[in-house]
């Protein structure tokens, strides 16, 4: 049975889990990390940085780093959103060629589903690495706001890191499939997370029978950990400008290691009361001298200064509940999500609105990952099938006469569903209409998003207001949404099925499979080449010691010169062939390097 | 910069140390004065000048170099009256060879027997053919012989020069020989002492092998060549002595006596130069990076070469020959890293770390340390040029901050 692994696509971390034994597990990176930075960056030598590594000089190569594409993925140019982004990346936002986006990394542009494919490469070869076969299939998780150009975007990611997505499920959904896993729950729970770059709150239903349904979902996409340690770096900025007179903002290195500092001391935090945040030689005073950074942070200095984000999460919940008629009392259990909830004040500010303690049997880190990999286990093995309720994430409607918004599927409405209202024609005469099927919350039009159109023509001539027509909408199981819209007195009808589009072809995407199946084979092929490289080198080493004492031992018979040539011979091959970086010839030598260096061993030890 | 030419104000002591050399050789009427013409009117002017002088250390090696290349170069261009080098090694002590230099030895203080200024002295690259293969060895001996006296003179300072020199040579001439040339006398007078020693030698060599080098890569002097643009009293010892053979070959007389006072051959490139290309400042450094260039001396051209180009940072041959260097450096440099795949440590506590002279750069590279992250990794994160990462690194393992597991 083919493995599916579940993929949290984070703004800021991603993670990778797998069902094992029954058991959900989180596959830690090379680094023994559980989550990976999701950052992708091209060094000055045209070298791609994924993870960690990225994320470590972020801010000294900032402008050919990706951050948190995943506020970009499957937006429009023209959307408020990448309009800020722009402003407020470090990296170039540019248009692509069918109103999409692209960024630009030094001399060449990506589109965003190739960026997070590349994020989705690295936690497939992850996971490739622990179960030491390939993985194809996997579920991925992303904001339960996520509209469904978003989702197609994500599929799209997932198909140029050559990874079949056979389900997306909404973060929320999959943090309580993992906190209500092996139990038999009916209960309605809050879903707080709050990542490194987001802020989400959703309300969901868990019925008997491993029911899942969100009731309603809010969240704010600019707040996170990252704000949180913004503020520590303006305190120690602060601080040292008052004391040095320097302002370290103007220097990138210094910059990093205080995002770096602040981020460490942040998580220190959580645990004890006091850290001291020292980074030594941080910046040149200009007199030839180093200065040192080295303050102590208190728990509640750390609090005051980020009281009032943790405040504004509280809000949002608030809204939200109250948008969704819910009190508090109704919410049974408080499941925390991301990093930041690990943060004592913000475990006493939800324990202090929701009025009781948050669960915290789930790691907050890992939960949404493990619950896509309950998912995928799910679905690849019947008997662990499971039903899973996604709601909409946004209204559905078409334009009418003004350019109004008639809302047809309101927002949370669990899916599949399928929902129809009756229109008339406005103006006399008119035999077509133009449907315009959108989605999103606002009664003008123009402020929500196009998700596609179509005439129906054929109708009767008559006065307006006289011809009426039904308008359908339909949400099947996988989120396809169909739209018909019939002449109830003829019967004529027309429809569209609306696909949602991440901004490229499928030759694009085609093309963009193939190069990442390239650099993943170059990558394989790189570090295959240094494990024997190594391995031969190293053999070459101690052979080279032991050279010396060998010759000393057997130069003066004929047999010892000859065995002495013949290694000779061995290293002289084995160089040649680790400066071909031919793979198999040098692992042909090592045969003999082994061999050789065996020999050279005991020729030593017999020597008197 | 690691290797950096002694300043001009160094080159009257050349003098002296001829003088020295003179006073204590018997005459050799074999050889006959280069400068019969010359020879009475600088020797007045030789006299004033080396009655004042005091030998240094610093000054030893300076001259050292100097001597040698004026010989060198006198036995490749002037065969005749002037002797070979191999004149003065018929000269043999009283004595096999090992038992005069066991007896030397022993006779010098501890201090002496290896001169410090010496020992001290950073090698520097031989990259290219020693002045050919029949040359080479008379070089060698010459070198040595001018080397040993001059650290004695530092050693017993110059008011002790007769009685030092006294019991370990012949009894010298009361008087030097007036027309014979300064250098050519130093050497002479320095045979009994030039007895090859194990120590000195191969450093000897190495500093200088560079100074040939200039000789042989410039036989004849162009025109165009920029070295000899530099203003006389700017230019260092190896370009001094560039200027010399530019003077003898150019047919001039050969002028082997120094110092403003004896209107040497200094003088005459100076003029020579300017009448031929007044270059401006910069061209006239880009002489010594290439200088520094062709002699291995990689760190050094690029030091300068980074002061042209904060100039001129268009200036084509100069960012040429920082790519270059860079390029060779960084090899040199990966080299005692040990590679790029290796996982370094810090290897000093935190407290010890804060004392130590460390840049901001250099405690930026430390940060990033996990003791995971290899070279190669460390060059992708840290944000600087490779190089520049590099080079810093392999100055932390140098002070023993870092270490590579």
């Amino acid at each position: 049975m083919e493995r599916v692994i579940g993929i949290d696509l984070g703004t800021t971390n991603s993670c990778v889990a797998i069902v094992e034994n029954d058991k959900p597990l989180v596959i830690p990176n090379r680094g023994g990390w559980a989550t990976t930075p999701s950052m992708v960056a091209l060094t000055e030598a045209g070298k791609r940085l994924v993870g960690h590594i990225a994320k470590r000089q972020a801010i000294t190569n900032a402008e050919n780093t990706v951050s948190a594409a995943k506020r970009l993925i499957g937006r429009k140019w023209a959307s408020p959103q990448v309009k800020n982004g722009v402003l407020t990346s470090s990296y170039r936002i540019v248009e692509g060629p069918h109103g999409d986006i692209r960024i630009q990394l030094r001399d060449k542009q990506y589109s965003v589903p190739e960026v997070s494919a590349m994020v989705l490469q690295e936690m497939k070869v992850i996971a490739e690495d622990y179960l030491r076969q390939p993985v194809t299939k996997a579920v991925v998780t992303v904001p339960a706001y996520f509209n469904d150009n978003q989702l197609q975007a994500t599929k799209d990611a997932g198909q140029i890191a050559g990874l079949e997505v056979i389900r997306i499920i909404n973060e929320p959904t999959a943090a309580a499939l993992a906190y209500g896993f092996g139990k038999r729950l009916d209960q309605t729970i809050a879903v707080y997370d709050l990542g490194g770059g987001t802020f989400d709150i959703s309300i969901l239903e868990i019925g008997e029978g491993g029911i899942f349904k969100v009731i309603a979902t809010a969240g704010d996409t600019f707040l996170g950990g990252e704000d949180f340690d913004g503020r520590i770096i303006d305190w120690l900025v602060t601080g040292f400008q008052a004391e040095h007179s320097i302002d370290l903002r103007q220097d990138r290195m210094a910059l990093q290691r205080l995002r770096d500092g602040a981020e460490k001391a942040k998580c220190e935090l959580s645990s004890v009361q006091e850290t001291e945040i020292n980074l030594p030689f941080i910046i040149s005073s200009g007199q030839n001298e180093a200065l040192h950074l080295q303050r102590k942070l208190t728990r509640e200095t750390l609090e005051k200064l980020c009281g009032d984000l943790v405040e504004r999460t509280v809000d949002i919940c608030r809204q939200t509940l109250k948008d969704a008629k819910i009190s508090t009392k109704e919410i049974q259990e408080i499941v925390l999500v991301g990093g930041m909830t690990r943060m004592p004040k913000v475990q006493s500010a939800v324990a202090a609105f929701y009025g009781r303690d948050p669960c915290k049997g789930v790691h907050p880190d890992e939960v949404v990952a493990l619950g896509a990999a309950i998912q995928g286990a799910a679905l690849v093995d019947e008997k662990k099938q499971m039903i899973l309720l996604d709601v909409t994430p946004h209204a559905l409607g078409i334009m009418t006469f003004g350019s109004n918004f008639e809302e047809l599927v309101p927002q949370n409405t669990t899916v599949p569903t399928s929902r129809a209202k009756t229109f008339t024609t406005s103006r006399d005469n008119q035999t077509a209409v133009k449907i315009i099927v959108m989605q999103g919350e606002s009664e003008q039009a123009e402020q929500n998003d196009l998700l596609g159109e179509f005439i129906l023509t054929g109708l009767r001539r008559a006065a307006k207001g006289q011809v009426e027509i039904e308008v359908t909408f339909a949400i099947n199981a996988d989120g396809i949404v169909s739209v018909s819209a019939r002449d109830l007195e003829t019967g004529q009808e027309q429809s569209i099925q609306v696909t949602a589009s991440s901004g490229l072809t499928q030759d694009e995407i085609v093309k963009m499979m193939a190069d990442a199946q390239q650099f993943t084979v170059e990558r394989r092929s790189s570090e295959e080449f240094e494990g024997v490289k190594q391995e031969a080198e190293k053999l070459i080493v101690q052979i080279e010691q032991l050279l010396p004492d060998v010759e000393q031992a057997v130069a003066s018979s004929d047999f010892g010169k000859d065995a002495i040539g013949k290694a000779k011979a061995v290293v002289e091959r084995a160089r040649a062939a680790i400066g071909k970086k031919d793979v198999s010839a040098v692992r042909e030598q090592i045969e003999g390097l082994s061999r050789t260096q065996r020999m050279f061993k005991g020729v030593v030890a017999k020597a008197p | 910069m690691p290797r950096t030419d002694p300043p001009p104000s160094q080159k009257p002591d050349r003098t002296s140390s001829g003088s020295t050399g003179r006073t204590s050789q018997p005459p050799r009427p074999s050889r006959a004065p280069l400068q019969m013409d010359e020879a009475a009117a600088q020797r007045e002017r030789e006299k004033d000048v080396l009655d004042d002088l005091e030998i240094t250390v610093g000054e030893t090696e300076i001259t050292l170099g100097e001597d040698e290349l004026g010989e060198s170069h006198l036995a490749s261009a002037w065969t005749e009256p002037e002797p070979s080098e191999h004149d003065r090694v018929t000269v043999a002590p009283p004595m096999p060879e090992h038992e005069y230099v066991a007896k030397m030895m022993k006779e010098l203080p501890e201090a002496e027997r290896v001169p410090p200024s010496r020992a001290i002295t950073p090698p520097r690259g031989l990259s290219k053919p020693f002045l050919g293969a029949d040359s080479s060895a008379p070089a060698r001996k010459s070198r040595r012989s001018s080397a040993r006296p001059k650290k004695k003179e530092h050693a017993e300072g110059p008011s002790t020069k007769p009685r030092s020199r006294a019991p370990r040579t012949p009894p010298p001439a009361p008087e030097p020989i007036p027309s014979e040339p300064l250098t050519l006398d130093l050497s002479d007078s320095l045979l009994p002492v030039a007895v090859p020693s194990p120590v000195p030698i191969p450093r000897f060599e190495q500093a200088a092998v560079p100074k040939f080098d200039l000789i042989e890569s410039a036989p004849a002097p162009a025109p165009s060549r920029p070295r000899v643009t530099l203003p006389s009293m700017q230019q260092n010892s190896a370009l001094d002595i560039v200027a010399t053979t530019a003077s003898l070959q150019f047919g001039d007389p050969p002028r082997l006596s120094f110092g403003p006072a004896a209107g040497d051959a200094l003088e005459l490139v100076g003029v020579r130069a300017q009448s031929v290309r007044p270059g401006p400042e910069p061209k006239a450094t880009m002489v010594e990076v290439r200088d520094r260039f062709d002699v291995g001396d990689f760190s050094g051209a690029l030091a300068l070469v980074s002061k042209i180009l904060e100039d001129e940072p268009e200036h084509v041959d100069a960012l040429l020959y920082a790519e270059h260097c860079r390029d060779v450096l960084k090899q040199m440099y990966i080299s005692n890293l040990g590679g790029l795949r290796k996982v370094p440590q810090i290897a000093v506590s935190a407290e010890q770390l804060r004392w130590l002279a460390l840049d901001h750069r250099a405690g930026f590279l430390l940060s990033q340390l996990d003791g995971r992250s290899t070279f190669e990794e460390l060059l992708d994160v840290c944000g600087m040029p490779p190089f520049e990462a590099i080079r810093l690194l392999v100055q932390l393992l140098q002070q023993n901050v870092i270490r590579v597991v």
